[in-house]
Parts: C-alpha cells; structure tokens; sequence
C-alpha cells in the first residue's frame, strides 16, 4: 500500500471509530433521557382486608389493562369481586400467613422472591438466578420454594436446567437447594450430573415435602425433608406433585404417549393406584387443590383457571377467567 | 538428487537468515489480525451474556425455547470450519474469506438491534453470528501462519490468542457494566456491539494483508506446493507428519473434559453459588491470555513439543487437583491457573506447529481440518464424560479420564519423539 493509500485508509477507520463513538453517545443519553417506569410499589392492604384474612384464592391476573400479569385475589365466597394490585409476579403462592411472589427485579437483569407478610407488606426481597416456574410455600409459612430455570454459562450451553432453592421465609434467605440433597434410588445414592428437581409440595409437618427429580429421561416422585437434606424415590413417571389437603393423594401431571403429551392423574400414596382425570387436554401447571374432592389448574392456551373432581369423573369447568398461578388460602385459625 | 536437496536447503537457510533480524519479531499482520479478534469478541461476548436475558426478559421466551433455537446451530458450524479454509485456498485469498465470516457476524449484530422482538430475527442473528464464526476462523488462522515467520510461529500464535483472548474478557465486563448503569439497555448493548464488531471488519479490511505464500519461504525450499484439492489435503493426512499431528491432536482431545463439565465439577465439590460460573470462565480467559504470548515465545525456543505436552502435563494435574486437592476456594483459584495455563500451552501452539508442515496452498484446508477433528473429538468425549457420570458418578469419570489422558499423553509423546526422529535420519 502507497502511503497515500495507507493515509486514505487510517482516516477512513479514525471516521469509523468516531461515528460509532457519536452514535455509542447518542445511544446512552437517548436511553437515559427515557421515563423509567414506576418504581414497584406497595400493595399493603389494611389488617383484616387482605387475602391472609378469609378464605380467598390469589392468583396471578391476566385481566390487566396494560396487558402485564400482576398479582390478584378475590374472596372464595365472592370469585366476582376481582382485588388487583400492581404486583408483577410471574408466578406466586401463598400459605400461613405469608406470600411469596417470584418477580422481575427493578433493573429488569433478573428475578427476585418478594416475601409478603399477612397485610401484602414486603418482608424481604431475594434474588435468585433463572426464570422461575413454580413457588409453593408449606401450610404455616415457615418455608418458601422456588423452582426456576437455570441458563449455561453462554447461551450455548441452555440446556434444560432447573434449580429448586429453599427460603426460610421469616429470616428472608435461602437455606439450600434440593441440588445439595442426598437421593436415593433403591437404596442407591444417585449421582448424575443431569439430575433436575421441579415442582415441591410439602406435608402438613412443615418439613417433609414431596416433588419432582428428573435424570436421564425418567421423572421420580421424591419424598424428603428438609431437616435432613436426604429424599427418595417413590414412584415413577410423576410431574409436579400437589399433596391434597388430608395428605392422602397426590395431584400430578403424567407423561402419557410418545409425544410429551401429560395428563393430569392422582396417585393414591397408600396404595399406589394412579387415577386419570377428567382432563383430556395435555396442561403444563402444578395442580392446587381447592379442598379434598377437586383440583385446579391455569391452562395457558385459554388462559383460564379450571376445576376438576379428582376422582377422575366429572368434566372440566372453569373457575375463574383471566387467571393463572393458583393459591387456594383459608387462614391457619380456621380448622 | 544429494546435492540438490543441500543446495535448496543452502537457499533456505540464506533466505531466513537475510530475514533474521525480523524472524523473532511478530509481524504488523499478525497484531492486526489480533485486534481484529478482540474487538470482534468484544462484540460477540457483550451479546453472548446478555441475549439470555434478553430473550427472557424483554422478548418473553421461555429457557427452553431459545435452547431449542441454539441447538439447531451447533453442527453446521463445524462443518463450515474446513470448507472456508478450503475456499480461502483456493481463491489465495484468505483475508476475503474471513471478511465474510466476519462481515456476517457484525450484520448479525445489526440484524439483532433492528429486529426489535421478533424471534424471526433472533434466530435469524444467531444462526448468522454462528456461521459467521465458522466461516472466518480457518483463514484466519492460514492468514497469520502465512504472515509469521517458521521460527515465529508459535508466538505470533501467541499473541493473536492473547488478544482475542482479551477481548472475550472485555466483552461480559462492558455489558454487565451498561446493564448495571443504564437497566434494561439491551438496545443500546446490541448498538455498540455492533460498532465494535463494525470496527474489527475494518481493521480487517482497512489494513491487514492478504497473503498467500509462505512469508518465510517454508521448510524444504525443493518441496513442490500440493495443488489446492480436497484429494490432496487428505493424501497429506495420510502421511506421517500431519496424519500423526491430527490423530495425537484427536486422541488428547477424547480425554478432555470440557470447561463446562470441569466447572460443574468444581461447584459440586465446592458448592458455591451457581451465579459465580461465569467468573470460572473469566479466571481462565484471564490465565490463557496473559500467559499464551510467553508460552509462545517459549514453544518457539525450546520447540512446540516441549511446550504442548508440557501443557497436556498441567492438565493431568488440573486433573489430579480435582481429584486429590480438599475442595476450597484456593482449590478452584489451583484449578483456574493450570487450565488457563493448559490452554496457552496448548491452543496456538498446536496451530502454529500444524501450520508449519502444511504446504501454504493448502494450509487453510488443513488447519480446517485439523479444528474439525479436535472439534468432533471434544464432543465426543463431552458426551462420554457425562455417560460416565452418569453410570459411575463424579469422581470416577474424572478418574477414568484422567488415566486416559496420562495414556494418550504418554502414547503421543513417544510417538511424536519416533516420528521426529526418523525424519531427523
């Protein structure tokens, strides 16, 4: 190259550098210069108003003018009357006297765990890595749980990943997740490093708890306690388990077909015989029972919540409209 | 036929030793490719970390639908990388061909920041910034073999893998950076993504030459250059020299653990924080690229074996502490400096040695070559590694790997050390 070329060239890249440094500029101050939207604010209700303080089910609204999904309830009594809050859970449960509401932080680079107390204030606010896909909490609320996915290190390694982390709710952090847990399959220790857990429910004892661990191609009901750190497997083929209220049955989601098609069954866990339901669409939700004879669950295709007898007769109906992430909630006074 | 062998190396010998005074210096080229490199990664890296958050966030996939996206990219890439060489050699013109890989990944970039939403359009970028990549690294690679002298080799290696290198680690830095300052600022992440990527593809084109003779005359001076062939390129896989190199480069590939399995290792055993991964990668970056210019300058000196099985040596330790050392903090940090160090020892130096004994009309068909082997291999032992795992549990996998690799290395050396020497006769 001639040295005229070569000065041609040089100023031809110092006009590159400089046009992407004024556009860098203009970029940032653009963005900046945009209204932030509102800061997430308080939903506090007074005592006695809120959802702890009669039999209600909360939920997350899909009736929302703006089209986000936030945080609603109504009264078990009265599904007419719609309470909606400016909550953005992407998805929530609620049990004892708290609430646990797993939505995008402030700075939209992550999810939190917002802990709610009985009157909707915010307790603690933790965040956690992944896109959360199911929340349960155990019947006092000592206990909240979070399953989320888990991405790789670069979007080339998303491979299907999912974490499941344990919150002691009153003190706000997170004790340990079912990762750190000793199962066992037969009597073995398992040990794979493709072992996924998903989708806890826990016992009236506040600390065993029966959910979902996936390795190789095979899903495994598990039964563990969270005193103990260790689990086991109990039966095959189940997804998202939800114990019904008398700790009898379990409400589950059932890979049936070759074409990961599920349908929703109840597992008897004294006898082991598992009972189709009426259900004949393949639903992605953890069922959430709404007393000892039927259950409940958000289809996404409709975006409704449906009840079902769950002794496998009955037909479907729906429950509310515009609803998903259901939390059946009658305070702990009652019996 | 004695004596013209000893006068074509007399030709030699006086052609690099007029070229001297410059052999150890790395040329103009090869620092420019480098930059090219590291601003290119800078680009790339900003838009690797954050699209998972984009696509969840903004755009509203689920994990799983964009892991189904990312899937169906990973095999043509591999492919791509031997026929770019190919066409680079063919065409003698190396630098056009990484121009397109390189322009396809920046109007990726592009196409990220206008297609708003639309995962038509994420796809699509991906897919482009995918094979991009593959299309640009064979000549790449060609490109600085061709602009580096014999006894350089290994360092101009060095050096353009200490940048790229850095750009990797710049690249997460700046966009976590934005997205702590200005939240949500994906757009204006994907912008200045672009303008580096812009930037690369201009030093590139701007100001790197293209070449596509040997600059240093090559070894045997009387050696007729192959013709630019897929026939010839694997008749040259058949002999010895270079049908040894790739199937010791295979072999030491099988027994790798990839960077993700060793860190998943390393959190099982520690137990920390599933969010501290990524600085495991950024620790290792770290290691490789300040350490990938002096162990060239090191495999120029003392030779590229030394060097490369004394990296393969820091390996099998990396491997050893894992197994042995008490999971700790100082057991990661132990961990991170030999796998950092491994790979300085290890990546450009394989290259630079492989380019040494490939004919320049074929080098970038070779060198593809070459990168599709150790690719397939890799795979296939990330896919065993985890069968073992599974079968066996953590540590025995490790273990099972670990007196493999002691294997393969001491199988390679020796027959490495043979071959070298029967040509030495």
């Amino acid at each position: 190259m001639t040295t005229h070329d070569m000065k041609t060239r040089s100023l031809v890249f110092a006009g590159l550098v400089a046009l992407c440094l004024v556009a860098s500029v203009v970029a940032v101050v653009a963005f900046k210069g945009q209204t932030r939207p509102a800061a997430v604010g308080d939903i506090a209700v007074d005592p006695g108003e809120g959802p702890t303080a009669a039999p209600s089910l909360v939920f997350k609204n899909l009736k929302a003018e703006d089209g986000s999904d936030h945080l609603g309830w109504v009264r078990l009594n009265d599904l007419e009357e719609r309470v909606a809050t400016e909550l953005p859970c992407e998805r929530l449960y609620f049990a004892g006297d708290r609430g646990l509401c797993a939505m995008p932080s402030p700075d939209k680079a992550g999810f939190i765990a917002r802990m709610l107390d009985k009157d909707l204030n915010v307790t603690h606010d933790v965040p956690f890595p992944g896109y959360p896909s199911r929340v349960r909490i155990s019947d006092n609320g000592q206990y909240g749980v979070i399953t989320a996915f888990i991405t790789g290190e670069s979007y080339a390694d998303a491979r299907f990943v999912t974490r499941t982390t344990i919150y002691d709710m009153a003190a706000g952090k997170a004790i340990t997740d079912l990762e750190a847990f000793a199962t066992f399959h037969n009597g073995r220790r398992i040990d794979a490093p493709d072992v996924n857990y998903w989708g806890v429910t826990f016992e009236a004892d506040n600390d065993h708890f029966f959910a979902t661990l996936a390795t190789g191609k095979q899903t495994h009901l598990i039964r563990g306690a969270v005193s103990t750190r260790t689990a086991e497997t109990l039966h095959q083929n189940v997804e998202c388990p939800s114990l019904s209220p008398d700790g009898k049955r379990i409400g589950y989601k059932k890979l049936v077909g070759a074409n990961g098609q599920w349908r929703f069954h109840v597992l008897e866990l004294s006898s082991k015989l598992e009972t189709p339901l009426a259900e004949p669409r393949s639903i992605d939700d953890q069922l959430e029972w709404l007393d000892n004879h039927t259950v409940m669950y958000g289809a996404l295709e409709d975006g409704h919540l449906w009840r079902l007898p769950a002794d496998g007769t009955g037909t479907p109906s729906q429950y509310l409209d515009s609803a998903a992430s259901p939390a059946v909630l009658r305070p702990i006074r009652e019996g | 036929m004695y004596s013209v062998e000893n006068l074509g190396k007399l030709v030699t010998t006086l052609r690099t030793a007029r070229r001297q005074p410059s052999a150890k210096r790395v040329s103009r080229n090869v620092v420019l490719l480098g930059f090219t490199s590291m601003l290119t990664d800078i680009s790339s890296e900003m838009v690797t970390t954050v699209l998972p958050l984009y696509m969840v966030f903004v755009v509203g996939f689920s994990p799983l639908q964009f892991g189904a996206i990312d899937g169906l990219q990973q095999g043509a890439a591999v492919l791509l990388r031997s026929a770019s060489g190919f066409i680079g050699d063919r065409s003698r013109r190396h630098k056009d061909v990484a121009f397109v890989g390189y322009g396809l990944s920046a109007l990726a970039r592009l196409g990220l920041l206008l297609g708003g939403q639309a995962w038509v359009a994420i796809t699509a970028a991906t897919v482009a910034d995918r094979l991009g990549k593959g299309i640009r690294t064979a000549p790449r690679d060609a490109l600085i073999s061709l602009s580096s002298s014999q006894e350089g080799r290994a360092t101009a290696f060095g050096v353009h893998r200490a940048l790229d290198t850095t750009g990797a680690l710049i690249g997460p830095l700046l966009a976590f950076a934005l997205l702590t300052l200005i939240p949500g600022s994906y757009a204006v992440i994907f912008l200045i993504s672009f303008c580096f990527a812009l930037l690369g593809l201009s030093v590139l084109g701007l100001f790197v030459k293209n070449h596509h003779v040997d600059q240093s005359g090559g070894e045997d001076g009387d050696q007729e250059e192959p013709r630019t062939s897929l026939r010839s390129t694997l008749r040259l896989l058949k002999t010895r020299r270079i049908g040894g190199l790739t199937l010791v480069a295979a072999a030491l590939g099988l027994f790798t653990v990839s960077d993700s399995f060793i860190y998943l290792v390393l959190q099982r055993q520690v137990q920390f924080e599933v969010t501290t991964l990524p600085l495991l990668y950024v620790g290792t970056a770290l290691i490789f690229a300040l350490l990938a210019v002096p162990f060239g300058r090191l495999a120029d000196r003392l030779g590229w074996m030394k060097v490369f099985f004394g990296g393969q040596v820091l390996l099998v330790c990396m491997y050893g502490v894992l197994l042995f050392m008490p999971p700790s903090r100082i057991q990661v940090g132990v961990c991170l400096l030999l796998f950092g160090a491994y790979y300085a020892a290890t990546d450009g130096v394989l290259m630079a040695n492989a380019s040494k004994v490939i004919p320049a009309s074929i080098r970038g068909t070779g060198l593809g070559l070459l990168a599709t082997a150790l690719g397939m291999a890799r795979l296939l032992a990330s896919i065993v590694f985890g069968a073992v795992w599974t079968w066996q549990g953590m540590d025995f996998a490790v273990a099972t790997f670990t007196c493999g690799l002691i294997l393969a290395t001491l199988v390679s050396a020796l027959a490495m050390k043979s071959l070298t020497m029967k040509e030495a006769t």
